[in-house]
């Protein structure tokens, strides 16, 4: 009897110290599918930077164009036309990563263009930069094409229901000539409901 | 007769839970000749009844690779699912394993839809399609 008491109380302690957590704090997936509120969220974030990156690379006039060479792309704004705050910068970083790491296309960053002309002031300038190791300026590549977009939203909300419909445009523009040699559109609509009590 | 009872419920507890959460899975694996096999792996038979993928097919856009999937609901009713693409490379390891996202699919009753996925480089050569509710 005293046997079965003993196994039963360590398989008892056994099963708690298995379960037993660190506190309220967990790891998610940060891959899964957010839908939390009906606002902007990581899914809709990956969604577009996923559909814009899939779409550029599949058009062919741009397929032909990075069969054999890299061109250089530079990164503007996406217009958030939306009524929230949205940090489109994140999704613009997104795209840039995918299409750098298809190894399709290569990027100037201008937000870092500050920072390296500074870099480039001290080893010209500081004297305390070896010149035979610094530097030379003028050696930047010019970006041959120039993306961005706009993100806009119509929101409806009736009798505790809410729809949000977002449209996610973004083109390719050539510098050189002006012509807008790709275009990619994702829509994305959510549906929420208000819970009975307003909770 | 309780025991079994018991394990009945439990089992059929399990089932249930099971059925709620894990995913389903169709692997394609393209030999030397680029000659492609399918394998399923049914981890939630539930599921299976309810979604699947209908067909696989790849093609090459410039020196990536392209795949096309139908996915089909076969209830009579519209269902929410969620899939993931997973590209793999000829040795069958993950490309960028935390680029590929879950996806929301909504699909009314007995509709097929099309998805698409580019490889994210030309090493990705394979696809794993996971599908969950």
């Amino acid at each position: 009897m005293n046997a079965k008491l003993i196994f039963a109380a360590l398989a008892t302690t056994t099963l708690l110290s298995g379960c037993a957590s660190t506190g309220s704090v967990s790891y998610g997936d940060a891959q899964a599918v957010e839908t939390l509120t009906t606002d902007f969220g990581s899914t809709d974030l990956q969604m577009i930077a996923a559909k814009m990156v899939d779409d550029m690379l599949m058009f062919p006039p741009v397929v032909q164009m990075t069969q054999n060479r890299r061109p250089v792309i530079v990164l503007d704004r996406i217009h958030n036309k939306t009524q929230e705050h949205i940090d489109t910068e994140s999704i613009t970083d997104s795209i840039q990563n995918k299409l750098i790491n298809s190894g399709k296309f290569r990027f100037v960053d201008m937000k870092s263009v500050n920072a390296v002309a500074q870099q480039l002031a001290y080893q010209k300038q500081s004297g305390m930069v070896n010149q035979s190791t610094a530097v030379r300026a003028g050696g930047h590549i010019g970006a041959e094409f120039m993306l961005n977009g706009n993100l806009s939203s119509i929101v409806k909300n009736s009798g505790g229901k809410s729809d949000v419909y977002y449209k996610f445009t973004f083109k390719l523009q050539n510098l050189q000539t002006g012509i807008v040699e790709w275009t990619g559109e994702k829509e994305i609509r959510k549906a929420g409901k208000r819970s009975t009590f307003g909770l | 007769m309780k025991r079994q009872f018991s394990f009945a419920v439990l089992g059929l507890g399990a089932l249930f839970m099971v059925g709620c959460t894990a995913p389903n899975a169709l692997s394609t694996q393209t030999n030397a000749n680029n000659e492609m096999s399918i394998r399923t792996i049914t981890n939630n038979p539930v599921l299976t009844t309810e979604v699947f993928v209908e067909r696989v097919n790849m093609s090459l856009v410039g020196d990536l690779k392209r795949a096309s999937i139908a996915i089909k609901n076969r209830r009579f009713n519209n269902k929410d699912f969620s899939y993931k693409i997973v590209w793999v490379d000829a040795q069958g390891v993950e490309v960028n394993p935390e680029g590929a996202i879950w996806k929301p699919i909504q699909l009314t009753g007995r509709e097929t839809k099309g998805v698409q996925s580019l490889a994210p480089n030309p090493s990705a050569v394979d696809v794993v399609v996971y599908l969950k509710k």
